[in-house]
């Protein structure tokens, strides 16, 4: 998926080299060619489904992928987004969900992230486990935020500047639109020391101490701003679909949300857009071993990480380099990808070597 | 005090069964560092494996019993060699999210099997009630009491009294120096994982009686173990049992005095109490840099 395959000036570091705001343009353009050419309901459907959860695995590319933050939260960071965004906008205009999923998310991210900050690892991982048990349990039980039961019908289309996205064509430009800042944002945060900073912190938070990374703050950052992606995402989803429940927010969305990573890859921005792609379409191909799928689904899981670790997106980096070495066969083999190398050597582990 | 007695022991029977799951998980994390998260789609089909060995085969209920907890064993067994001894030395996280695969596929041939319609498995005691101090207490819980106390009293002599529990605990203090010593590392977790599934088992049959048998039967039972085993702060088998038993306690007195339907998440918002305030658990820890 990245863009133009010019070469860059030899000068720029690495980071620069790989395009990713190119990437971005190419994926706006991309999502728009597909709102033209898809032309049934169901083509719709499977698209909304995929912009939406391509922020939402940007987030947790943000939160567990970058910054190696081992969360099960980011499903009931959706949940919350969706009820809260349906929750502000009552009566009014489809921005003030947006701002409530927004504030509201944000402020139970940081809170949430302050209350586990001493817990690591599997405190950690169970905190946001429980946490994400409790979320459904308050969807479920707590009406005046919800609805009896949780179940929220007949949520309006989003609507800006008194124009309503209620075909399927604009539906889908309108969450491209959103895929597209989402994409910027995480693009700019790839190109900034902050991502260095993260893989640091993540590599070996001790020595990332050490040598003046401000481990608290960027942890707590990254933990926040990957959790908002995900109340964006619900709340896109909660006025897409029209319809929620508890139940679009269980352990299931959990286990997407990591089959969206790992398979895409954990190591690239552009892992959980692919990722997404495949959770959304596989599904639909998968549908002929009918009640199987699971069955392969969770296979498949355990296949990709033993055999495959850099996931989709890996494959699609080799035949990428491998196309650029056949155009270019006077380059070095360590030519153009090999100085990305040192900044990756962790990243498909996504984690510190536990010995 | 009626209700209090009732309250009392269903939530000490309650902790009974979360302590034999933790008991479990303990066991794999001592002896390899992993967090297994496929435990609690163990439990449910620890439990299918005795309704099916009851219920299908007409075996007599002990002996069902003895089938779950057999074939769980073997389960265990292909769990650590499918799901984590080729990746043994790759990223804990790429193990835990391993095991998450484990119990998809687990799930998932559960419903092929057995279907999504809830089952029911009986106690060996039937629905009886006796009186304690005047309240109606079923006697399943009082098994499940005393099943408990043999099984954490057994655990405890295993860890302390055996080769095998000497080797587990060399390998949660130096898994490097233990290996050099020559500790068997691929045999002592496949034992770990299969008795670890074993007790899975014996939990959820033991647990059965007590409600229907549904695909999510064993998830709730596996977080409270989780935070049982967190409020013990994953040390001492002694810690867990207590963490348990407070769950228990917590869950049910919470569920009877304040709110019911909040009553699920009682346990965990002691927990995250815990861990916001005393993250090395109430009784201290030895297991800080592991996942």
């Amino acid at each position: 998926m990245p863009g133009s395959d010019a070469p860059a000036p030899p000068a720029r570091p690495p980071i620069y080299r790989r395009h990713q705001l190119a990437g971005v343009a190419v994926a706006a353009v991309a999502v728009g060619l597909l709102s033209l050419m898809v032309d049934s309901a169901f083509g719709y459907g499977l698209l909304h489904s995929w912009l939406v959860f391509s922020i939402l695995g940007l987030g947790f590319y943000l939160v567990f992928g970058v910054s190696g933050q081992f969360a099960f939260s980011q499903g009931a960071f959706f949940g919350l987004g969706a009820y809260a965004s349906v929750w502000a906008s009552d009566g009014r205009s489809f921005l003030w969900g947006l701002a409530g999923a927004v504030v509201v998310t944000a402020l139970v991210a940081l809170a949430f992230a302050l209350v586990v900050v001493r817990s690591d690892h599997f405190y950690f991982a169970i905190a946001t486990l429980a946490f994400s048990f409790i979320a459904t349990v308050v969807f479920r039980e707590f009406e005046a935020f919800t609805a009896p039961g949780g179940e929220i019908v007949g949520i309006p289309k989003p609507d800006l500047f008194s124009h309503t996205f209620d075909t399927g064509r604009s539906l889908a430009l309108f969450l491209g639109g959103f895929l597209a800042l989402a994409l910027l944002l995480t693009a700019f945060i790839e190109r900034s020391p902050l991502k260095r900073e993260a893989i640091a912190f993540r590599d070996n938070r001790q020595v990332a101490a050490t040598v003046g990374v401000p481990v608290l703050r960027l942890r707590l950052g990254m933990f926040v701003l990957g959790s908002t992606y995900a109340g964006v995402a619900g709340c896109l989803f909660a006025h897409k679909s029209g319809f929620i429940s508890p139940e679009s927010f269980s352990l299931e969305l959990g286990i997407d949300i990591f089959l969206i990573l790992l398979l895409g890859g954990i190591g690239s921005m552009w892992g959980p857009v692919l990722g997404a792609a495949f959770v959304v379409w596989a599904p639909e191909q998968l549908r002929f071993v009918g009640e199987y799928r699971a069955l392969i689904y969770g296979a498949l899981l355990v296949a990709v990480i033993v055999a495959f670790p850099k996931g989709l997106i890996g494959l699609v980096e080799l035949v990428w380099a491998q196309g650029r070495r056949l155009r270019r066969p006077a380059t070095t083999p360590s030519g153009p990808v090999a100085p990305d190398e040192p900044l990756d050597a962790g990243v498909t582990a996504g984690a510190p070597e536990v010995v | 005090m009626e209700r209090f007695v009732t309250l009392f022991v269903t939530g000490l029977a309650q902790g009974a069964v979360i302590a034999i799951v933790a008991l479990g998980f303990l066991l794999i994390y001592k002896a390899t560092g992993v967090v297994n998260f496929a435990q609690g789609d163990l439990v449910t089909l620890g439990t299918y494996v005795a309704i099916w060995a009851s219920a299908d085969l007409e075996l007599p209920l002990l002996a069902a019993y003895g089938v779950a907890i057999t074939a769980l064993f073997v389960v265990g067994v292909l769990i650590e060699r499918f799901a984590y001894a080729p990746i043994r030395n790759r990223s804990i996280h790429v193990v835990v999210i391993s095991t998450l695969g484990a119990a998809l596929v687990i799930r998932a041939g559960i419903v092929l099997w057995r279907g999504t319609a809830p089952s029911r498995l009986e106690g060996p005691l039937g629905f009886d009630i006796v009186e304690v101090l005047g309240a109606r207490v079923p006697q399943q819980n009082l098994l499940i009491i005393g099943v408990t106390a043999v099984c954490v009293v057994a655990m405890a002599l295993l860890f302390s009294r055996t080769a095998f529990g000497r080797q587990v605990r060399a390998l949660a203090t130096d898994r490097m120096a233990a290996q050099l010593q020559g500790v068997r590392v691929a045999r002592m977790s496949m034992l770990t994982f299969g008795l670890s599934a074993g007790l899975s088992a014996l939990a959820g049959v033991l647990i059965a009686p007590t409600r229907a048998v549904t695909i999510d039967f064993g998830f709730s039972p596996m977080l409270y173990a989780f935070a049982a085993a967190i409020l013990g702060g994953m040390g001492s088998i002694a810690g867990v049992v207590v963490g348990a038993v407070a769950i228990g306690l917590v869950q049910q007195l919470g569920g009877g005095y304040l709110s019911p339907d909040y009553a699920e998440i009682y346990p965990f918002v002691l927990m995250l109490a815990v861990i916001a305030l005393r993250p090395q658990g109430l009784f201290g820890s030895e297991a800080g840099a592991r996942l």
